[in-house]
Parts: C-alpha cells; sequence; structure tokens
C-alpha cells in the first residue's frame, strides 16, 4: 500500500502545561473511627502529575477505572482544584481561559434534554459574547449538515454519534485551542467510533485543535495520538511518543495492558493476564504503587516510589517510572 | 480443580428433550415488537445459530443489531410487547419456541446467561455465598446445607477468595462481581452458557483474567458458550465460529479462522477494519458512513445496501438469499453470490481510510 508522508501537524509550541498536580480525596471516617477519634488519611486520586500538550498535537491519557485520568481531565478543565501544582493554558490560570472546550463520555451530561442543539450552541456563545452567526458554522464543523436539519432538534432525536457531534459542536463554538475529551466514544458503536475519531483529526487538521484525549483503550490511544501518559493510581508510570509507549512498553503496567488486548489480526498470539488481581481501592501501595500486581516485583519495590526516567533503550522523551526497567525481557 | 458440579454430572434432560439431537440449535428465528402506536418491528430476522457442547461461537454486531433480542428468546425473557413469530429454538430436539415450552424448565438449568451490568443483576442485600445458594436451593430444590455447600465450591471456582465469600455486591471489585455473576449462571450445571456482553463494563487486564475463567469454564464443564459482543477482538480471542448481525439479520458467519482472515461481507470488512488494533500495530481505519437503518422503517432489499460502498440496484430492491460457501462459511450478498453457476468473485468493498497525522 501507498504510504503517503505524515502530516506533521503538531507542532512544539506549548500550550497546555500541567506541572506537580495533586489531588487527595478526603476519605469518609466511619462511626468506629469518629468514636475512636482516628483521623483516616484522605485517598490520592493523582500525585504529582506533569503533563505537556503543544499547539495541535493530540495526547492521549490511558488508565484503567481508578486510575485517576477523569480526575486529571477535570483539574485540567478547571472543574476540580489541585491541591497542589500547577495547570496552564498558553501561560494562563484557569480562571482567564477561553480556548478549553470539553467533551465527557455521556453527552447527556452536556447537552440538556429539552433544548434544542442551536439553544444548546448559542447558550455557550452568549456567555462567551460571541456572535450568534457561529452556531450553524459549528454544527457543520462537527459534520451535523446542514445545520438546518439539525439546529431545531433535541438529543433525543439524534442518534448517539450524533449527541456526541453535538456536543463537540458546543464545544468548537468557543473556539478553543485545547479539547478535553473523556472517554468520547467509549459508549459508541464502533462504526460510530471511526467517524468520531476522523472528525478529530479533521478538527485538528483545519483548525489545529490540540486534544487531551482520556481513554481506558489502548488501541484507541494507538490510532489518534501523538504522545501517551500512562496513568496508574493516580501516578503517570510511563510517557512518551505513541510508538515508543505502544509499541516499545518499558512499565510493566503497560506491557500488561496490550498483553491482556484482544486482537483481530491472525498474527497475535492470545490474550494474557500478565498481572495479578485489580487497582486496589482502598490504600496506595507504598514504594511502587503496581508491585503488589507485578511479575518482576523485588523487595526494593516496596521501598521507595520510582521517579520518572528515561527509559532505558528508550528513544528521546520516553519516560518510565520502574527501576526493574532496564532488566525486563523482551516483550514476545 | 474442578468442583462437584458439572462433568460428572449425570443431566436429566426435560421432557421432549433427547440426549442425541443437536445441544442447542436455533433455525429461521424471527422475532418482532409492537411499539407503542401500534406498528411492529422485526428486530431479529430470520437467524440460524447452533452451538455443539464445548463449543464457542460469537455472535457480533453493534446496537439494534438483534444480538440481545435473540438472547431474550432463547430464555424465554423477551419483554411483554415481544414476540417469536417464526422458527424454532431447539434445545437437544425440543423446540423452546413453540408455545407451552417448558422454560422454566430449561431456563438456568439448560441453559443459562451472564450479562454485562453484574451490579444491577445481584441482589444487593444479599452476601453473595447466600444468593450462589438460593439459586441452587430454588433451582435444583437442595437443601439448604447442600445447596451453600456447592455455593461454596463454586465461587472457589470461579476465582472468589475465600475471605470474601460473605461479602455483600458492592464489597466486591467489578471482576469479582462479574466472577460472582458466573457462578450463580454456573449454579445449575447448565450445558449452554451465554454471555451477552460479559466484559463489556470491565477493565482491560480484567476483561482478559474473565475471559481466561469462561475459557476455563468452557473446556472443564464441556459448556456450548455463546459469546454476545460488539467486540470482534473478543471473539477473535475466544470463539471457533462467528456469526455477524447487522440490523436483525445474520450477514456472514463461519468458522472464525475463515471469516476473520477473509472477509467477504462489505460490513464485516467494514466492522473489522474500523477497529484500530494497538496489539497488531494497525492504526489506519476505515470508516462506515452513516447510522444503523431505523427498524420499524427498513428499506427494501438488503439492509446494508444503504451504507455499502458496493450497494446496486438489485440490492436495495430484493432481499440477499444466504448461500453457504466454502468451510461453512454462509454470507448474504448479492454481490458476492453471482447466482449463475460461475465461482463468486472475491469482493473489497472501498471504504475511505483514515490514517492519522502522527509526527
Amino acid at each position: 500500500m501507498n504510504q503517503q508522508p505524515r502530516a506533521n501537524l503538531a507542532t512544539s509550541v506549548p500550550l497546555l502545561r500541567v506541572r506537580g498536580v495533586s489531588v487527595t480525596y478526603a476519605a469518609q471516617r466511619s462511626i468506629a473511627d469518629l468514636l475512636a477519634r482516628r483521623s483516616v488519611s484522605g485517598i490520592v486520586a493523582l500525585d504529582s502529575v506533569d503533563l505537556d500538550v503543544n499547539v495541535g498535537e493530540i495526547v492521549a491519557v490511558v488508565g484503567e477505572s481508578g486510575s485517576g485520568k477523569t480526575t486529571l481531565a477535570r483539574v485540567i478543565a478547571g472543574l476540580i482544584d489541585a491541591d497542589e501544582g500547577v495547570v496552564e493554558v498558553e501561560g494562563e490560570g484557569p480562571n482567564d481561559w477561553r480556548s478549553v472546550g470539553m467533551v465527557f463520555q455521556d453527552p447527556y451530561e452536556t447537552l440538556d434534554p429539552k433544548r434544542t442543539l442551536g439553544e444548546f450552541v448559542a447558550e455557550g456563545l452568549e456567555a462567551q459574547g460571541l456572535p450568534m452567526d457561529r452556531v450553524d458554522t459549528s454544527l457543520e464543523a462537527a459534520e451535523l449538515r446542514p445545520a438546518s436539519a439539525f439546529r431545531d432538534r433535541v438529543p433525543e432525536e439524534l442518534s448517539g454519534g450524533q449527541r456526541q457531534r453535538a456536543v463537540i459542536a458546543g464545544a468548537l463554538a468557543l473556539n478553543p485551542k485545547l479539547v478535553i475529551a473523556d472517554e468520547p466514544v467509549s459508549m459508541l458503536d464502533v462504526s460510530m467510533r471511526a467517524q468520531i475519531l476522523a472528525l478529530i483529526e479533521q478538527l485538528r487538521r483545519d483548525q489545529g485543535i490540540a486534544w487531551l484525549f482520556i481513554t481506558h483503550d489502548l488501541s484507541l490511544a494507538w490510532a489518534i495520538s501523538d504522545h501517551v501518559v500512562v496513568l496508574y493510581l493516580g501516578a503517570v508510570v510511563e510517557k512518551g511518543t505513541a510508538e515508543q509507549v505502544l509499541r516499545n512498553p518499558a512499565h510493566p503496567y503497560t506491557r500488561a495492558l496490550l498483553a491482556a488486548l484482544p486482537s483481530t489480526d491472525p498474527g497475535a498470539a492470545g490474550t494474557h493476564s500478565l498481572a495479578a488481581g485489580e487497582i486496589p481501592q482502598g490504600d496506595t501501595p507504598s514504594g511502587c504503587r503496581f508491585r503488589n500486581r507485578c511479575a518482576h516485583a523485588i523487595e526494593a519495590c516496596a521501598l521507595t516510589r520510582p521517579p520518572l526516567e528515561a527509559s532505558p533503550g528508550g528513544g528521546a522523551g520516553h519516560r518510565v517510572a520502574c527501576i526493574r526497567a532496564a532488566e525486563l525481557p523482551p516483550l514476545s | 480443580m474442578s468442583s462437584n458440579v458439572g462433568a460428572d454430572h449425570v443431566r436429566e434432560l426435560p421432557t421432549g428433550a433427547d440426549a442425541a439431537s443437536p445441544l442447542l440449535e436455533i433455525s429461521g428465528l424471527r422475532v418482532s415488537f409492537t411499539l407503542s402506536d401500534g406498528r411492529r418491528l422485526t428486530a431479529v430476522d430470520g437467524i440460524n445459530l447452533s452451538v455443539a457442547p464445548g463449543e464457542a461461537v460469537g455472535l457480533a454486531g453493534e446496537s439494534g443489531s438483534g444480538k440481545s433480542t435473540a438472547v431474550g428468546a432463547i430464555m424465554g425473557l423477551l419483554a411483554p410487547n415481544g414476540r417469536i413469530d417464526a422458527g424454532s429454538i431447539r434445545y437437544r430436539g425440543l423446540d423452546l419456541a413453540a408455545k407451552g415450552a417448558p422454560l422454566r424448565r430449561t431456563r438456568w438449568r439448560e441453559i443459562a446467561v451472564v450479562f454485562q451490568g453484574s451490579l444491577v443483576a445481584l441482589n444487593p442485600v444479599i452476601k453473595v455465598r447466600d444468593q450462589v445458594a438460593e439459586a441452587i436451593e430454588l433451582r435444583l430444590g437442595e437443601p439448604a446445607e447442600v445447596a451453600h455447600e456447592k455455593a461454596k465450591h463454586l465461587l472457589h471456582d470461579v476465582g472468589i477468595p475465600e475471605k470474601r465469600l460473605n461479602a455483600y455486591p458492592h464489597q466486591l471489585s467489578g471482576g469479582q462481581r462479574q466472577r460472582a455473576m458466573l457462578a450463580v449462571a454456573l449454579s445449575c450445571s447448565p450445558a449452554v452458557l451465554i454471555g451477552d456482553e460479559p466484559t463489556t463494563a470491565l477493565d482491560v487486564i480484567v476483561q482478559a483474567q474473565i475471559l481466561e475463567l469462561l475459557d476455563r469454564m468452557r473446556q472443564e464443564y464441556g459448556l456450548g458458550l455463546i459469546l454476545i459482543t460488539h467486540d470482534l477482538a473478543v471473539i477473535a480471542d475466544m470463539c471457533d465460529r462467528v456469526a455477524i448481525m447487522y440490523a436483525g439479520r445474520i450477514v456472514e458467519s463461519g468458522s472464525v479462522k475463515e471469516v476473520f482472515s477473509t472477509p467477504r461481507h462489505p460490513y464485516t470488512q467494514a466492522l473489522l477494519g474500523a477497529a484500530p488494533d494497538a496489539r497488531a500495530g494497525r492504526r489506519i481505519i476505515k470508516v462506515l458512513e452513516g447510522q444503523p437503518p431505523d427498524l420499524s422503517a427498513l428499506p427494501p432489499g438488503c439492509h446494508f445496501a444503504p451504507r455499502c460502498p458496493l450497494a446496486d440496484a438489485r440490492c436495495r430492491e430484493e432481499d440477499p438469499p444466504t448461500i453457504e460457501y466454502t468451510d461453512r462459511v454462509a454470507l448474504a450478498c448479492h454481490r458476492y453470490s453471482l447466482g449463475d453457476g460461475k465461482p463468486p468473485t472475491p469482493i473489497n468493498a472501498a471504504y475511505p481510510t483514515l490514517e492519522l497525522g502522527r509526527r
């Protein structure tokens, strides 16, 4: 097949900068705790997360439920305050942004079932003092065309894919430079997914929009992103380009995620559960967070939190938080 | 270690069934629903599907394809406005689609199902061990003591740790709840197990663990497994045969090896191409435009024709017949079946492809 050279769409101009973001949720004290006057340590949802998105870039944040990826999305969108750390878009804090849009997994988190798509998009424009002629252009930019056929419809009259397009139209109306999309296609059928991925790519190409794409699905991350950040129990355990992280994974957790992925490829062997158990729901383990599920853990893994360091043998920018990364066997 | 349920258990078949007949054979099944405005909607339109002991068959399709309605019909759990219009569902020769079929006798004891949402399927105020035991008591009429002992074995077998036996469903993780559901489904030693999107709500590592468990149970108990999912990769991993549904019909079926390596129907080609695959390194995806049709206003001819890049006038007018080709591959596509005695010409639907622009 003819491989066309890839367009160089992502730039090296910084857009989103996240540094040292930590969030701790207060744990509920049980009656026994209250009677014993025991204090309860909070649940760490995010622990010192660093993340960058450049202009026109698509960065995927991957992780299972409980990894903190939704908390991260909400902190970056300014919906939750971080306890520590900095989130900046073009050097500005959350109160000064106009250029960040948000797309959630469930379109009904954003859409009002009683309001037409036209009213929904107009509402955002009005709040930002933008001209109303953007309603139709936004609907059409989200491939709801002709806009006249969709403007007066309510969400119930749309398919799941169209509802998600409507949410994207609402985000586009505000002229965003960055859209944070939290599992934007996980409720959609596979053919609808491909359509929304195509739309995301098209908006990046035509309007230079950068996307922070949050997903549990490694294959989606592989398809859509320039860079991948892997979260486990609130911390970044691996990051790099999509090729580095997903073709040459260095962290045992990333490797386990990939090995567990079923494939329709006749050459791919069956899935393997390389990791034991599930993400712990209570206390975070000492040392490496992943160690109690990891096949490669040694005593030293329990002692200190492994820092995010250059991946042994990985390319520039490939970073991994595993003290055993250099000793891991090659991935079959 | 296998528990006392299963392999050595001598099955007492319901009246009218005989051990010499095929395990489960669905033929020409048609199911429709009456809508509130009086119209009828055909959700399943003449499907054929069978499963043998120890075999795993995948039924794939997107939402609205009719795959879950088919489960409802097999289990006798259709919504009140639904009915079986035609066809048969034969369990060891006994037609479960016939009026007066002993569904209470076959449901759970012969054919069991594991659904996607395990939090709603388990009773939140009853401990998991008691729920499994209750199922055994109620459905098999075992004394409480025996039922509790069996429940303990089963829960051990599906990987629930001993110390969690007396937990309530909300105290279990998502994976553990799905294991408990599997224990409930296996509690009456069914011969057929249907998984209706059994791992869809789970994370990928837990999904792999549950799929491994399902596969082990299939082998240990010689279960006929029907796996219903939108995820073709799960079917590739687990099943011997596959049937692809679109708008109530099976458009292509055959061995997983044959169908996945040489997809013939344009819809199968689209589905297989639409999902990126990080394992295989496939990033270029095919984009299938449009929406599945409204089942209450289906177009004449092939249901897929409005979205098919190969459709011609005949496809829009005549229903394509299902024709069996090589290696038990059956296919409903005018463009593949030439119908004039000539060997079929391989076709390859030209979908727009998407290659994402990466640095």
